[in-house]
């Protein structure tokens, strides 16, 4: 089984509240979904969309291809008819004004139902699970146990109404709809996945942070990152956690280097807007040697750029931001398993090296909603590197000289010891000074870190076997759209595989080398115009690559467009 | 066009892009009222369209440039006012008119603000005050009041926060003509408006809005008919009032007026006069 479900209106309508359902549903049921959010930087109107992919085995990426539509609005009826499949239907509510009925097209007393029946018109959701189900011909019993299970909490009485809603529509369709469906789920039984915490990317990086025990969090508000600042806002009082929303980014990460300075494991989150005015901070950071965890959830840029949309386009900007040279981290988890361990990893290298770790997401990542196993907070381990010892024989220096660049560190307000630092170039005790022989050995303190920093990164991850004449490489969220486009491939017997990155810089190139050597040739497949990583392979190891993948319209890779890039480059 | 159609059109649409309708606002919200009056203000004073620049930064109150058929320039979300300083400067000539939001201008903006109120450049600046960051999803701002509830200050605690009052911030950074209405005394904000463009000097004229959708909602404040109904019972005209006593207390008290008007040598013109005296020199 493999549905996709798309539910579109405008914005205020309650797509999300029907999307949400019917993931719940279906997850319920034991099945792997994965939703996509396409929504207009707008608070009403417009027109949005959630599209919902339901599978019995694993799903990482939004299809091209439509089976179902539920259409709140008329732009919503149309907006997405060539993507339906024949047979698909499109479900919509029957006070919308649309008189140009194809056998497609039921027209479903929703509102009604839901004002009649559930005596309230937000019931409109049960009502389109009914349509939903019965449209699919799914067993409204495994549908009946699952809405018990989400609405228990809320009461009997509440559970009753939805099941009450949900059947009311379900008997009426079931009774006065014959149109097509190429969905028949009339035998489907409860799926095989049992994995039940439903996330999406922001929450993942929430979760993490909070399981490694973060201690600050200063954020403005930028879209796509603001669910996850508002995430641990409203787990701050219970953790112990001081958020701080700021004036601007530039206080954000201002105030955190300080939080940190002070001993806090602290965060920031942005979007690359906000990242551009953190810049400055950055450099602070960097140069005074405080570990912090900045996550900038991508949108397209330039400037305001498509604030609620998708890209993958400042790699090279986040790689070189800042005047000066010096370490740092840059690592691009792929979806929201990953981005939890990521991000207890983030704060662990930061204060093993002390330097800046920065995780990439993007709007699709950051959006995007799946099921996944529960996170373990118990397993992560919190590594908060080189302490100074309580006892010392000589007074404490904030950047002692030593064999891999990293200084214990000591917090101010650690018993009898002055922590200094500073911004411009330093002696070993943190104070200023413009001597040529120190600013070498500062320099070369830095740099001392980056072999160490490499061993403690991840190498990159082979997917479809190793040896192919074909090789996909990518980086953080598109790994879902090529890993589907490998395996499609590879059913027809393409050699193709697939090289993933998360740690994407410093870069490690072992395997990489590997893949350039065994492969005929190699794709970027890249969310951006200039396939930006492939530049980073090149300036690191002079390797270049065969063809390029882009895509930059603000809109989610899909598999089918990674395929048809590769029929035009003769790869079918 | 039909008959009935024209009789349909508003009065103001001569003025505002119909080809970007409809708007993007939510029903209830106070910012397509604000257009609405610097439209009116911008027709009784009979501005030339070509020679006025509307700028705007980012957020729902930040899109009303680009609805307005004079030339607009959408900047990024903070930097209206020092956009505007640089368009004012370079071209004297030209009506500089500033409509944003109370974040946009007076949080990630605030130094701009009051940097321009010192300088004293001949421009109008609009502020939709609505307490929130509407176009973010409804986060507290740098004018929400203590203890009231957004996505970032969630129940039960609230803002831990104390707001800024625009008008004497505004007032005592140097700003020439200072005024504060609500969005439903809207005949008086259009003429303080007119006064504020004819004004050389720099003018902040502070609109207090509703933004039911977030800041309403989360506070429980009613829809936008009750939302405005309130700011019409809470508001207190005290023309001539000295800024510092302006206050603003959403649930009982918002004092509206003209507090400042006064005299002082505007930016652009000093410039031109010590470039005569330099030539002359
Ligand atoms: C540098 C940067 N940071 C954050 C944002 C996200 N952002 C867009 S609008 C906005 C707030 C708007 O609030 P306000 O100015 O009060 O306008 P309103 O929507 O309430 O009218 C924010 C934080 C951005 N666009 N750019
Ligand atoms: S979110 Fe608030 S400010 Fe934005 S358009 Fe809606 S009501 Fe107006
Ligand atoms: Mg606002």
């Amino acid at each position: 089984m493999d549905i996709t479900l798309n539910i579109g209106g405008e914005a205020g309508q309650g797509i999300d509240t029907i999307g949400d359902l019917l993931t719940q549903v279906f997850v319920q049921s034991g099945f792997y979904t994965f939703t996509v959010k396409d929504f207009e930087s707008r608070i009403r109107g417009g027109y949005n969309f959630s599209q919902i992919r339901i599978s019995d085995s694993p799903v990482h990426a939004p299809v091209d291809d439509i089976d179902l539509i539920v259409a709140l609005s008329h732009d919503a009826i149309v907006g997405k008819r060539n993507q339906l499949v024949d047979g698909g239907v499109i479900i919509f509510n029957n006070t919308i004004d649309f008189e140009e009925l194809d056998a497609c097209h039921y027209p479903a007393p929703l509102e009604k139902t839901a004002k009649e029946v559930g005596g309230n018109i937000r019931m409109m959701n049960a009502a389109a699970l009914g349509a939903v189900l019965a449209v699919t011909k799914f067993p409204f019993k495994l549908a009946d146990e699952a809405l018990t299970g989400i609405f228990l909490r809320k009461g009997r009485k509440i559970v009753d109404a939805n099941v009450e809603v949900a059947k009311a529509l379900y008997d009426l369709t079931m009774e006065k709809w014959t149109g097509p469906c190429v969905q028949d789920m009339s035998d489907v039984k409860t799926g095989p996945c049992k994995d039940r915490l439903i996330v999406t990317g922001n929450r993942a990086i929430a979760l993490g942070a909070m399981a490694a025990n973060l201690k600050w969090m200063s954020s403005y508000p930028m879209s796509p990152s603001t669910a996850c600042f508002q995430d641990v806002v409203s787990n701050a009082q219970r953790l112990k956690i001081g958020t701080l929303q700021t004036e601007d980014e530039i206080a954000s990460i201002t105030m955190a280097i300080g939080a940190s300075f002070a001993g806090a494991r602290s965060m920031v989150t942005t979007s690359g807007g906000g990242f551009s005015l953190m810049v400055e901070g950055l450099g602070l950071a960097a140069m005074t040697e405080t570990p912090i965890v900045i996550y900038n959830a991508q949108r397209p840029g330039p400037s305001t750029g498509l604030p609620t949309r998708t890209e993958q386009a400042d790699l090279l900007f986040m790689l070189t931001s800042s005047q000066g040279e010096f370490p740092r981290i840059m690592l691009a988890p792929k979806d929201p398993i990953e981005a939890f361990e990521t991000t207890t990893r983030a704060f662990n290298l930061a204060d093993r090296f002390q330097v800046p770790v920065m995780i990439l997401g993007d709007q699709y990542f950051s959006d995007s909603v799946m099921n996944v196993p529960r996170f373990d907070s118990s397993k992560v381990k919190i590594d908060r590197g080189k302490r100074a010892p309580e006892k010392m024989s000589e007074p404490y220096g904030r950047y002692k000289l030593s064999e891999d660049g990293v200084s214990p560190i000591a917090f101010p307000g650690d018993k009898g010891r002055f922590v200094v630092a500073s911004g411009n170039v330093h002696l070993e005790d943190g104070h200023l000074t413009e001597d040529p022989e120190m600013r070498n050995a500062m320099v070369e303190k830095f740099m001392k870190k980056i072999p160490y920093i490499l061993k403690a990164l991840n190498p990159p991850e082979v997917f479809g076997g190793r040896g192919a004449e074909t090789t996909l490489l990518t980086w953080g969220s598109t790994w879902g759209a090529a890993n589907e486009a490998v395996k499609r491939l590879s059913n027809k017997g393409v050699s193709i595989n697939l090289l993933h990155y998360c740690d994407v810089f410093p870069l490690k190139t072992h395997t990489l080398t590997e893949a350039f050597n065994d492969a005929k040739r190699v794709v970027a497949v890249e969310q951006n115009a200039t396939s930006q990583f492939a530049k980073l392979v090149r300036m690191e190891t002079g390797l270049t690559v065969d063809q390029h993948i882009n895509k930059y319209d603000g809109r989610p890779m899909t598999p089918r467009f990674i395929m048809d890039r590769l029929r035009e480059g003769g790869i079918s | 066009m039909t008959e009935s159609d024209s009789i349909l059109r508003h009065p103001m649409s001569k003025y505002i892009r119909e080809d970007r309708q409809p708007w993007i606002y939510c029903s209830g919200c106070s910012v397509g009222v604000v257009t609405q009056m610097v439209a009116r203000a911008i027709d009784n004073l009979g501005l030339d369209f070509t020679k006025t620049v509307v700028v705007s930064g980012i957020g729902c109150t930040g899109r009303t440039s680009g609805y307005f058929k004079t030339g607009t320039y959408h900047t990024t979300h903070g930097r209206a006012i020092a956009f505007a300083e640089g368009v004012k400067i370079a071209n004297p000539e030209l009506e500089v008119i500033v409509v944003s939001g109370d974040g946009d201008l007076a949080a990630i903006g605030g130094n701009h603000l009051i940097h321009a109120c010192r300088r004293n450049i001949d421009m109008t600046i609009v502020c939709v005050n609505n307490f929130n960051y509407g176009m973010t999803g409804g986060q507290f701002g740098p004018t929400t009041e203590h203890e009231r509830y957004s996505q970032t200050s969630p129940r039960p605690v609230g803002n831990v926060e104390h707001p800024f009052n625009l008008v004497k911030l505004a007032a005592s950074s140097g700003a020439t003509f200072v005024a504060r209405w609500t969005a439903v005394q809207a005949r008086r904000a259009t003429k303080s408006i007119e006064t504020g463009i004819k004004k050389e000097g720099l003018s902040f004229i502070e609109i207090i809005g509703a933004c039911p959708t977030e800041f309403g909602r989360m506070n429980r404040l009613g829809n936008g008919v009750e939302m405005h109904q309130h700011l019409l019972e809470v508001a207190e005209i005290q023309n001539g009032l000295p800024a510092h006593e302006a206050e603003l207390h959403y649930d009982t008290r918002i004092v509206c007026g003209e507090f400042v008007n006064i005299e002082k040598p505007e930016y652009t013109v000093v410039l031109t006069e010590m470039n005569e005296r330099l030539k002359k020199g």
